[in-house]
């Protein structure tokens, strides 16, 4: 048993932008923001 | 109550509401963080909505955008809400003023309030006991008069045993009545949100404030939200009821089995037809463990997102892996970082037909035996736990024992189930509440709530608050 019971919930939707974050929003918990990204460790070492 | 009430004077009932939280917070530690009220307010006076000025408090795993949100965890410590579960924008939208958010065992992980990250939260009756868990602050703030409704989620019993042990109602709707959009999860396909109040009045009220589909969630129903309130029927003649046997026989405890039998015998003098059910008592003894694996399970890949990159805090590393790895370190406390060991142990490919799935086929059994029992009965109903609210400082629980697996633990089937369950105050013990649990078929909320108002016109048990002292 995955889930509790068989409910219709017809999750299929059409494909329109619906409930967008902004980058801003997106953003605004990044420990660390850089130009519109997350910065992470480098991943390429010198 | 605000069911069948105006708010004349929003301003003071509100403020009434925060100076009171404020005041009894050194005692209870209920409360995470205050909420601006002002702009809310403001808005409530023009509302016209079901719940306008009515002072709420949200736990705090229930985002809210642009205010704190840290689901009791470290590592969300600093995290804002970026925005607005789908049930703090229904609770806006019926005139509600949020006045702040409630302290939860972290990630609603947890059933007795002492592992919060802002610290051991104490029952209002008795400051030396616990008040359950996770949804404690919630429960504690309406118990103590500071508010009349609040907010909680419920994964195992989180809101209906904390609604026991301090006098309260706690309801746990049918699973997809409400929207979970916006909630920090905990285990997906048990996770519910719930609410508390101090009548069952406004229970059926709050229900068609919260409920209804939402499409942000893929679980949520389209079924019609009904006029709870309007049709709320307390007579209990002719209803049937039955009593989950198993439970009563794992209760030792001589006064909850006196009350108990008490509180039956006006229900059968109220005219409701009362049978004992029992279910294969061997299955049920594998409820806990089968809720541990699945939980854990679902949990380790739900967090799997806070690794401290994109949001929350952060520990820095010379790695990708060791930044993620030492920001959970930091950012979980000992018990979480346990329970998703259990998780990862689950998940593992080696190990998943073996704990897993296996869980979800007991899973399917332990529903199928639920799904009998109420076949022929209104409601299966139970003492909401073996006995009052514990000790902080009692550890003493057998966990092999039938009354912590069973009496202790049975409220867990309604999260299996997803069935609609509550519970409501049955009485007193030494001066302490202690609940009566409630179970109805899916989507039978109305059915639900008409014998707990039944039971809640036979008990007295209606608007208890309790004054908190040292």
């Amino acid at each position: 048993m995955i889930y509790p019971f068989e409910e219709p919930t017809g999750f299929f939707r059409e494909d329109i932008v619906d409930h967008v974050l902004s980058s801003e929003d997106a953003l605004y918990n990044a420990p660390v923001e850089e130009q519109g990204y997350f910065v992470i460790p480098k991943v390429v070492k010198d | 109550m605000f069911a069948n009430r105006k708010i004349e004077n929003i301003e003071q009932e509100v403020m009434d509401a925060v100076n009171m939280a404020r005041k009894q917070q050194p005692l209870l530690n209920a409360m995470v963080s205050f909420t601006e009220v002002d702009e809310a307010i403001a808005q409530a006076k023009v509302s016209v909505g079901k719940m306008a000025g009515v002072p709420v408090v949200l736990k705090d795993n229930v985002l809210t955008k642009g205010v704190r949100t840290t689901g009791s965890v470290q590592i969300l410590d600093n995290y804002i809400g970026a925005y607005d579960a789908t049930i703090t924008q229904k609770l806006k939208d019926a005139g509600a003023v949020i006045i702040g958010k409630s302290a939860l065992d972290g990630l609603g992980m947890g059933g007795t309030g002492t592992n919060c990250h802002t610290g051991i939260v104490h029952n209002p009756y008795d400051l030396s006991r616990m008040a359950g868990g996770s949804s404690v602050g919630s429960a504690v703030l309406v118990a103590s008069g500071a508010v009349p409704f609040s907010i909680g989620s419920d994964t195992g019993d989180s809101v209906r045993k904390p609604a026991s042990f301090v006098g309260i109602v706690g309801v746990k709707p049918t699973y997809g009545r409400i929207s979970r959009y916006g909630i920090i999860p905990y285990a997906s396909s048990l996770d519910h949100v719930g609410y508390f109040t101090r009548s069952v009045e406004d229970a059926a009220l709050a229900l068609e404030v919260l409920a209804g589909r939402d499409d942000k969630d893929m679980t949520s129903s389209f079924r019609e939200v009904e006029d709870y309130l309007a049709k709320l029927n307390g007579d209990l003649k002719g209803k049937k009821i039955g009593i989950f046997g198993n439970v009563i026989d794992a209760i030792k405890n001589e006064k909850t089995l006196t009350l108990f039998d008490a509180f039956i015998e006006k229900c059968v003098n109220a005219g409701a037809t009362i049978r004992v059910i029992h279910m294969d008592q061997t299955r049920l003894q594998a409820c806990l463990p089968v809720y541990y694996i699945i939980a854990n399970s679902e949990a380790t890949a739900n967090h799997s997102n806070l690794d401290g990159v994109r949001f929350g805090m952060q520990e820095w590393g010379d790695s990708l892996e060791e930044l993620m790895t030492n920001s959970r370190f930091k950012g979980f406390s000992f018990l979480l970082r346990k329970r998703f060991v259990i998780g990862s142990y689950s998940l593992a490919d080696e190990n998943q037909d073996l704990l897993l799935r296996k869980a979800q086929k007991v899973r399917r059994l332990l529903v199928d035996d639920y799904k009998a029992a109420l076949a022929d009965v209104d409601v299966l109903i139970a003492p909401a736990s073996s006995d009052v609210a514990p000790l902080l400082t009692d550890t003493s629980a057998d966990q092999l024992s039938a009354r912590y697996l069973i009496a202790e633990n049975h409220m867990v089937l309604g999260n299996f189930s997803g069935y609609p369950s509550m519970t409501i105050p049955m009485g007193k013990i030494d001066g302490l509440p202690i609940g009566i649990n409630i179970t109805a078929k899916p989507f039978e909320e109305q059915v639900m709530f008409d014998v707990a108002l039944g039971m809640e016109n036979l008990t007295g048990c209606k608007n208890m608050t309790v004054e908190v002292k040292i």
